[in-house]
């Protein structure tokens, strides 16, 4: 079976950002970035205009 | 009752009942006594009108500054950095309810950095649910939720991101108010995540959260998301005539993933409001259109504003931080942009249809946790005979209303077993709508908000 791609980018995120993923913690840290990631493929599926910008601060 | 002799009534219960729930941080009891005194003295000499909450006491999350102060927002962190954070000033929130005669009498645990629906703060111990201590009191804004259930004090500030102010008020039985986003001023409280934070009350009446509501308003240039509109006061709009004003709101009660993410105790108590209001109005159904998305888009976003906000400590820091979260927040700085912006665009789409929903609806009726108060420790809650992560999961079915910036009341339904509430969900800029059907609900008898059995 192919290694998760996901495992090198947190090792590789990680080393690149500073962060301390070690030994300890990387399971943990797998997991949760899993669980982000089944949720953006979900929004990614989502068919989107061009138009539909984005709304960095979004104020009603 | 002197102002005075209300607070110190106030801090007599608090030193009582404390032990037994671990709400409280700190206790201001200096300040608030002197601030009662003054007044006191003031009402003695004529000099001031008492405000709408004259010698009420209050406290405040945390993460709300409070002058003299470190803002602390659940963290140890910000209490040993060599040189802490002291707040010059007191946040806008709580200079608005001093304002309006409240006065301050100390401050209350949270999630660390409010990323939590649990308030099993591992610095300071977990808040415990008055109504049953071995269970959690929600969170992040755990210690106001349990702080008003207890009795300890009548009001209490809040801060809902993603649920945190209608999570706890549901796991405690207390009556919450999330506003629209933008209505009530974040100055002076530490954020979490820019484009969703929001700031609100705790009450036991809806009376009393709508004169908070009605205090803490008005434009804030020391928040840049806090719109420039007027005050519109609520308070004195709220009639003890349940009937009063229902007639003209189109009421639905939310199905598909809202009752699809719940349990049994929270559908009965949407069933239970919703038959109440059934016999005064009518109260159709409706679908929330993309539920699911709106939650997933609040969560890839919180998931990365937060960790950004915090990336330096999660350097540097690490080991100072909250074991419940600190892992969350560093996969949260490892989601790649895109996923971010896509959020943010699913955001938008989803905004659009939620108001186009309430081209036909005023007000939407949800329930607001998928289950009663789960164990304090517990990892894992069952929801429709899936096995979900409790901490995050306690926030299912407050996230998509999040997304979308809707004001929203956490009304407490009575019941047979632990608290539960319901949201009650309006249009943008609507909060009167939600503050009378939950309104309605109290004065039918059906919501309530008493004192935790033990601590009357």
């Amino acid at each position: 079976m192919d290694p998760d791609p996901i495992d090198a980018w947190v090792d590789a995120g990680a080393a690149l950002l500073g962060l301390p993923v070690d030994e300890h913690n990387r399971a943990r840290v797998l997991m949760n970035l899993r669980q982000i990631r089944t949720i953006a493929a979900a929004l990614e599926a989502v068919p989107l205009e061009p138009a539909l910008e984005p709304l960095p601060v979004f104020v009603r | 009752m002197s102002a005075t002799d209300t607070v110190r009534a106030c801090l007599a219960r608090i030193e009582r009942h404390d032990p037994r729930v671990n709400a409280f941080t700190a206790v201001l009891a200096e300040r608030a006594l002197e601030r009662a005194g003054a007044l006191d003295a003031a009402q003695a000499a004529g000099r001031a009108p008492p405000g709408p909450l004259a010698g009420v006491p209050f406290a405040v999350k945390n993460l709300f500054d409070v002058a003299g102060e470190i803002t602390l927002a659940g963290s140890r962190l910000e209490r040993e950095r060599p040189q802490p954070r002291v707040a010059a000033a007191d946040a806008t929130a709580v200079a608005r309810l001093e304002a309006a005669g409240a006065i301050l009498v100390g401050l209350l645990n949270m999630d660390e950095y409010a990323y939590g629906f649990s308030t099993e703060n591992s610095h300071v111990g977990p808040t415990r649910n008055p109504h049953d201590p071995a269970r959690m009191a929600g969170g992040s804004s755990g210690g106001s939720a349990a702080a008003v259930a207890a009795g300890m004090v009548p009001l209490a500030l809040g801060s809902d991101t993603n649920g945190s102010i209608r999570v706890p008020a549901s796991l405690c039985g207390t009556f919450g108010l999330r506003p629209t986003f933008g209505r009530l001023s974040r100055g002076g409280s530490f954020p979490f995540v820019a484009s969703l934070d929001t700031i609100g009350p705790f009450a036991r009446s809806v009376r009393e959260l709508a004169l908070a509501y009605d205090a803490l308003q008005g434009p804030d240039p020391r928040d840049p998301g806090c719109a420039g509109r007027a005050p519109e006061p609520a308070s004195a709009l709220l009639s003890d005539d349940p009937d009063a004003g229902l007639d003209r709101l189109r009421i639905a009660r939310l199905g598909g993933y809202f009752e699809a993410m719940a349990g049994p105790a929270a559908l009965e108590a949407v069933e239970r409001a919703c038959a109440a209001l059934r016999e005064r109005v009518p109260v159709g159904t409706a679908l929330w259109p993309d539920a699911e998305l709106g939650r997933g888009a609040a969560f890839v976003i919180t998931a990365a504003e937060g960790a950004a906000l915090h990336l330096d400590d999660l350097r540097g820091h690490y080991a100072l931080m909250e074991p419940h979260s600190r892992d969350r927040f560093l996969a949260g700085a490892l989601v790649p942009a895109a996923w971010v912006h896509t959020a943010h665009r699913v955001r938008r789409r989803c905004v659009a249809a939620v108001d186009a929903l309430f081209g036909s609806h005023d007000v939407l009726i949800a329930p607001a946790v998928p289950c009663e108060a789960p164990a304090i420790g517990a990892d894992w809650i069952e929801v429709g005979g899936e096995r979900l992560p409790s901490r995050p999961s306690l926030g299912l079915l407050t996230q998509p209303v999040s997304c979308a910036g809707l004001p929203v009341v956490a009304a407490p339904i009575r019941g047979t077993g632990l608290p539960m509430a319901v949201q009650v969900i309006a249009a943008p800029w609507r909060e009167l709508d939600a503050l009378r059907v939950a309104h309605a609900l109290e004065r039918l008898g059906v919501a309530a908000a008493p004192i935790a059995a033990g601590f009357e």
